[in-house]
């Protein structure tokens, strides 16, 4: 598979898929693991995610996998796009769908990354430009919101406790789920183009805004006893607006983030193929075909609401030893070698 | 005809190569040396001008004037069977002259083509009011007369053994990308068919994908598109017979381009170029919304407006798919038919099936009034697409949205638009990307699809793929 991506290929690939199923589903848990101060929290979050990806990019040369890695991803990746699209088929399913059944959903879901990742590799990989226009009128939609924000839940600053940064930092890991592509994909990259300095710390503040963004309008909106009772803050902040020429924004957003899910996964997919196809050049379409099948087949076992809540909080501690451990094991190892 | 043979049998041998055709002559002549025949078909060759054409050569031959027979209308070769078929069938008049063995030809076709007019399926309002005509060699006349430039390339082949049809790509060499002029050659010259019919059926075999509802050359009858469009670098094909021209590489942006964009002011131009991509939305997704909205999600309208629809599809007995998809065809009926009618009656069936039946199935509540005007604006934001084939496409389009819609309401919709972009994204016109500028992204040429800007401001020769610049097949990069 011979690709080559441009610096905003890589940047915006990488954008959705951090954001892509998450971003709903980001805010009411971080915001009631650090309570008030999470916007603070998210900052020294933020740091992190910066010095990760300046890692990253120092190391990502040395990221190279072997067979034995490659299978390590390949189902770290399964387990993402698993939980995504359990998940967001839980959500459809509350939301629109409550009589149909679930296969088809997500059968219909998996049809797209199908069709996406059976196609060239430029289709998928310009696939989330798709996605800028709904962004763009999803933020632009959350500014309706700004007449019903209390400026003054911020306040006071400072009462968070160690428990809660402990548990806040944890929590803001689903923030970076998907940073690990950066890895995989930095190579691919025109070295024409420069990643490094502003480039990078411009996605590092793109990221970092988009999210603190919606934190911010979280804590604003919601007293803290009430984001307890709200799975998807956003949705419901959409849900309470109200707009001459329409009733219910959030149904609309539903399906835009659903959208986005798919894109995400169709990315996910296509990145454990291209991964896979490193070590295994022959029959690429059948193996495409059965990735599919297994993300049509797996999220059926995990459909109610308590196995997608366990697959959220599970998610955190397996992105940590794939975004993290394994890396720094791989980059540390392969220096050694090359020395 | 090697062999030595009286005149009298080789006018019958001639004869029978062409199947004793009563429109053909063969007759002969005296000539200097000897005598020679005259072989052409009266109906497609000036019989007068013919005589006057002899006698030229006849005299010029007595003169001894060296390469007598080589003027600026004709021209000396060896003589054989194929050569003479192809000469005479193409309008042009053939002389054999037996014993020095030669064939000389006189270029003097005469076809019958009607004067050129104004294409009535691409009108504009300021402006060339002209359009191509049934004959390759004015439609190239049309072009050099816009373009009087030394590196407009013309060249021609035959296509269809049985047809033997005269194809002709037309491209400015200094601009044209080499490969993509290559590529069309090479097309080209693979096409074996026995019968080339008309240019839809090259369309064919030209298309980067036959399978895909999308365009991927673009058919126009306008010199002056086909002008701006070579300007930039695209190639042209003419089939004989044919009024009108292939052009490519092109892509989904090209066909919401229109001549009357360029020739009025830079905000109208630029208001009505985005308003035609915004009706590409409007006539692919708003019967499917409707759906959508009725069938699935009424709760999303203001509680005034949700009343409205509520009361306006109450009594109507069927779902709103069967409701749109009746109306639907029933306009297609009507389009289809105005189009097949004779002039004169046309109209009269457009406003019989637009007004009358329309009001009547409403009454007969067998449709709301909400479909019906739901409907007619996707009907009228089809037909604002300059192209024909593109507005066809369009209008296929909607079936799919409006079943998806039924079945899954917003995400049917979602899922649908989806896919749809996948497929798009997967197209290509002679390997260039069908979405390009958008995707993949190209800033430099970005604006000049949604903005008709000021001719000023294009400081450089504006070219859609550039000669010598890096390919970027399929969208490698944005």
């Amino acid at each position: 598979m011979k690709f080559m991506l441009s610096r905003n290929q890589f940047f915006l690939l990488l954008f959705i898929v951090q954001t892509g199923s998450s971003f709903f589903s980001f805010p009411a848990p971080f915001v009631n693991a650090a309570g008030r101060d999470a916007w603070l929290l998210f900052i020294v979050s933020a740091i992190f995610h910066y010095m990760l990806l300046l890692f990253y990019e120092r190391n990502y040369d040395y990221f190279t996998m072997g067979p034995f890695v490659s299978w390590l991803y390949k189902g770290y990746w399964l387990f993402v796009v698993i939980s995504y699209l359990a998940y967001v088929d839980y959500t459809l399913a509350v939301w629109g769908f409550p009589k149909t059944p679930q296969y088809i959903v997500i059968g219909i879901l998996v049809t797209v990354s199908l069709y996406a990742n059976l196609s060239r590799a430029e289709t998928a990989i310009n696939l989330p430009v798709l996605l800028i226009p709904l962004i763009l009128a999803f933020l632009g939609f959350l500014q309706f919101a700004w007449g019903d924000v209390i400026w003054t839940n911020i306040f006071p600053i400072g009462q968070i406790t160690g428990t809660e940064w402990w548990k806040g930092l944890l929590k803001g890991q689903t923030a970076f789920i998907g940073i690990e592509l950066y890895l995989v994909f930095r190579s691919r990259v025109d070295i024409k183009q420069n990643i490094k300095g502003l480039p990078l710390f411009v996605y590092q503040m793109t990221w970092f805004l988009f999210f603190f963004f919606s934190v911010l309008l979280t804590i604003w909106y919601f007293t803290p006893t009430g984001v307890k009772l709200v799975p998807e803050p956003l949705l419901f902040l959409l849900r309470t607006q109200e707009v001459t020429f329409i009733e219910r924004l959030d149904l609309f957003f539903l399906y835009i983030w659903t959208v986005w899910t798919i894109v995400t996964v169709t990315l996910v997919s296509f990145t454990a193929l291209y991964v896979h196809r490193q070590h295994a050049k022959e029959k690429q379409v059948r193996d495409t075909i059965i990735w599919h099948v297994l993300l049509v087949v797996l999220p059926l076992f995990f459909l109610k609401k308590e196995n997608v809540d366990y697959l959220n909080d599970l998610i955190i501690y397996v992105h940590l030893v794939f975004a993290i451990i394994i890396p720094v094991i791989v980059i540390f190892i392969n220096r050694r070698k090359r020395k | 005809m090697d062999e030595v043979q009286s005149m009298d049998s080789l006018i019958l041998s001639i004869k029978n190569i062409f199947h004793n055709s009563t429109d053909l002559v063969v007759r002969e002549v005296s000539w200097k040396d000897g005598s020679a025949l005259v072989c052409f078909y009266n109906t497609i060759t000036e019989s007068g001008e013919v005589n006057r054409q002899i006698e030229i050569l006849r005299h010029r031959s007595i003169a001894d004037l060296p390469d007598w027979g080589n003027t600026a209308a004709s021209s000396v070769e060896a003589f054989s069977q194929s050569k003479l078929v192809e000469n005479v069938t193409n309008g042009f008049v053939a002389i054999f002259f037996p014993y020095p063995n030669l064939l000389l030809t006189i270029t003097m076709p005469s076809f019958e083509t009607r004067s050129t007019q104004e294409p009535s399926n691409e009108l504009v309002i300021r402006g060339k009011h002209e359009g191509f005509v049934e004959s390759v060699d004015k439609n190239i006349s049309l072009i050099r007369k816009s373009l009087g430039v030394p590196d407009l390339v013309v060249q021609d082949l035959r296509l269809g053994e049985d047809t033997n049809t005269k194809v002709t790509y037309v491209y400015i060499e200094s601009i044209a990308d080499p490969e993509v002029i290559k590529e069309v050659e090479t097309r080209l010259e693979h096409i074996h068919a026995s019968k080339i019919m008309g240019l839809g059926q090259i369309e064919d075999y030209l298309e980067d994908s036959v399978w895909t509802p999308f365009p991927q050359w673009l058919t126009t009858e306008r010199p002056d598109r086909v002008v701006a469009n070579i300007l930039e670098g695209k190639v042209a094909v003419f089939m004989n017979h044919s009024p009108a021209a292939l052009v490519a590489p092109v892509t989904f942006f090209s066909f919401y381009e229109s001549p009357d964009d360029f020739n009025g002011r830079v905000l109208v131009g630029s208001f009505f170029r985005l308003l035609r991509i915004i009706s590409f939305f409007i006539a692919v997704f708003l019967p499917a919304f409707y759906i959508a909205l009725t069938g699935f999600h009424p709760e999303i309208l203001p509680y005034e407006l949700s009343k409205k629809v509520k009361l306006a599809v109450e009594f109507i007995p069927y779902r709103p798919m069967v409701e749109a998809l009746i109306v639907e065809l029933f306009i297609e009926v009507i389009r289809e038919a105005t189009i097949r009618l004779p002039a004169p009656i046309g109209p009269t069936i457009g406003i019989v099936g637009g007004l009358v039946i329309g009001d009547a199935i409403v009454n007969a509540g067998l449709v709301s009034n909400l479909m019906v005007i739901v409907v007619a604006m996707t009907a009228i934001s089809s037909f604002v697409v300059p192209n024909v084939e593109m507005n066809t496409t369009v209008r296929i389009l909607r079936f799919p949205f409006m079943l998806a819609a039924s079945f899954f309401g917003f995400f049917g919709i979602a899922i649908g638009t989806l896919i749809l972009f996948i497929h798009m994204m997967n197209q290509s016109s002679l390997n260039q990307p069908y979405l390009s500028p958008v995707i993949p992204f190209d800033p430099s040429r970005f604006k000049n699809v949604f903005f008709r800007l000021p001719y000023f401001k294009s400081r450089k020769q504006q070219q859609t793929f550039t000669h010598g610049a890096p390919k970027q097949k399929g969208g490698g990069k944005t």
